[in-house]
């Protein structure tokens, strides 16, 4: 479905992202972890365009996406979210998804997704003044609107509080399970994501360091090491 | 805003715009009639610069590029092709977007400050250009054979018409199904790239039509005075637009209609009492004086006054 072969990404000299590939197929949740600087984000980052890689491709079904533009990589059908949570503030609930999807105005499938994020409540009020996980379910609620094949979330549990961390949690679930969407989520909440992921990828300085399912990953060696630090 | 609320809106800028032409048309004192004509321009002017930071977060230090291009067009087609000034009015609109447009092309990469400064330089160095190439006389194109090209009477309907065609038409645009995908661009260009909104397609498109609107307004300004010189690339009229939005309240089109009328009244009351210094300086003090008190302008006092 999505294919990264042999990615990579300079700085100015520093090496993001370091040949990296992976396969990541329809209908499952896949987990990207490693530590800080490990070139996640960037491997993100340029999956969806907002980065250009230097090196090797990056293609989706039979769609080269290397060279496309963001919104251009969004109508193929990768849509992501951030990791500091970017919503349109001064728009409503509502707003922030019709303006994504202007057919959702009055719509079933409006309903649905506020639903399904317990936004319904809350549909006239400005995006601003709802609480952070209420944000955080926006986002992607927005996401889902544009109806991908595959979403990307990014770090979506981090400053969250326990109840939310299981409330997004389900919804994730939710999501693939009812919706058929395939996840890719980079997060640091280690016992959260192996307990979401069906297939863990691992990256450590700009490489890919192991793969596998969450059991294997857990008890890895190479992974206690590059970021566990044991 | 529903259908229904655009066609209030619209039929009461034309109720006012007629009754307020009447008054002025039946009125003793001439000098409004000028007051009047003044406004229609620049009320043109100050809504095509705020839907273009209203609506994109677009920022145009340099307005006059294309408001003094509408006008060179009207008086170069009349002075130099002999064209019916009517007729340049509708072309004004047109050269004004596309050149308006592909200097702002340049420019919608930068940050919104240097965007800003980018513009105004660009409407000096037509200030310049405009100097050197037409001199201080500038062009004059109000008779022909000995005859006034244009009757008071005609260029008094062609403004009301003007006003009301150009304010209702943003209106329109403003509250069309992109309005929301323009707001998400101001607010975040970033995210509304990652939501598959085109932002660069966007903030062409907005400026192109800012650009055609304020080509309509200085065209007409050209058709109304018979002449257009270099100083319509002066910097104040790159921030007289910016004055009558925040003055009136961005964002709400009937906030930067009153914007500009109160200014289109001082601009051309103020000067006969004070130098122009001082008449710039009394712009600046109401400008800080709505920033400070009222951050929403008219728009906001007259919210104020509802809630009491």
């Amino acid at each position: 479905m999505l294919k990264i072969n042999s990615v990579s990404k300079r700085f100015q000299g520093v090496i993001a992202l370091d040949h990296v590939s992976l396969d990541v197929n329809e209908g499952k949740i896949y987990g990207l972890i490693g530590p800080n600087g490990s070139g996640k984000t960037t491997l993100v980052n340029c999956i969806t365009g907002f980065i250009k890689a230097n090196e090797g491709s990056i293609t989706f079904g039979q769609h080269e996406l290397t060279n496309l533009k963001p919104h251009e990589i969004v109508k193929k059908g990768i849509v992501r979210t951030f990791q500091n949570t970017r919503v349109f503030n001064d728009l409503t609930v509502e707003e922030n998804l019709v303006a994504v999807r202007s057919d959702l105005t009055g719509s079933l499938r409006l309903i649905e997704l506020l639903d399904a994020f317990d936004l319904n409540s809350v549909k006239g009020v400005k995006a601003s003044s709802l609480s952070y996980g209420q944000k955080k379910m926006l986002e992607i609620a927005r996401a889902l609107a544009l109806e991908p094949a595959i979403i990307l979330l990014d770090e979506p549990l981090a400053g969250l509080d326990v109840q939310m961390i299981s409330k997004l949690s389900s919804q994730i679930k939710y999501i693939n399970k009812s919706f058929n969407k395939t996840l890719l989520i980079v997060e640091h909440n280690l016992d959260e994501l192996m307990s979401l992921a069906d297939y863990v990828f691992v990256m450590n300085n700009g490489v890919k360091t192991a793969e596998g399912e969450p059991s294997i990953i857990r008890n890895s060696k190479i992974v206690q090491d590059v970021y566990f630090g044991r | 805003m529903n259908l229904q609320s655009i066609k209030n809106i619209s039929f009461i800028i034309i109720i006012g715009v007629i009754v307020l032409s009447v008054v002025v048309f039946i009125s003793p004192f001439t000098y409004l009639d000028y007051v009047l004509m003044y406004f229609f321009a620049f009320a043109i002017f100050a809504i095509s610069w705020d839907f273009l930071y209203s609506y994109s977060g677009q920022l145009s230090l340099g307005h006059a590029i294309p408001f003094g291009i509408g006008a060179f067009t009207v008086a170069i087609l009349a002075s130099k092709y002999q064209l019916n000034p009517v007729i340049g009015l509708f072309i004004a609109p047109f050269t004004a977007s596309l050149i308006g447009g592909l200097i702002g092309m340049t420019t919608i990469r930068l940050k919104p400050a240097y965007q800003g400064i980018a513009l105004l330089l660009f409407s000096q160095v037509l200030y310049w250009f405009t100097l050197l190439q037409f001199s201080d006389e500038g062009i004059s194109f109000g008779y022909r054979n000995g005859l006034p090209v244009l009757g008071f009477n005609e260029s008094y309907f062609i403004g009301i018409l003007v006003f009301i065609v150009g304010s209702i038409s943003i209106l329109l645009i403003e509250h069309s199904k992109i309005r929301l995908k323009l707001l998400a661009i101001k607010q975040d260009s970033f995210a509304a790239y990652a939501s598959g909104i085109n932002v660069t397609f966007y903030k062409i498109f907005t400026l192109f039509v800012s650009s055609f609107f304020a080509g309509l307004g200085g065209g007409f300004l050209a058709l109304y005075t018979f002449h257009t010189d270099y100083t319509i690339f002066l910097v104040s009229n790159d921030f007289l637009p910016i004055a009558m939005s925040i003055v009136g309240g961005t964002q709400l089109l009937g906030g930067v209609l009153l914007g500009s009328l109160l200014i289109s009244f001082l601009d051309t009351i103020l000067p006969a009492y004070v130098s122009l210094a001082v008449t710039y300086l009394i712009y600046g003090i109401l400008v800080i004086l709505v920033l400070r008190i009222f951050p929403e302008g008219i728009k906001g006092i007259i919210k104020k006054i509802r809630v009491t």
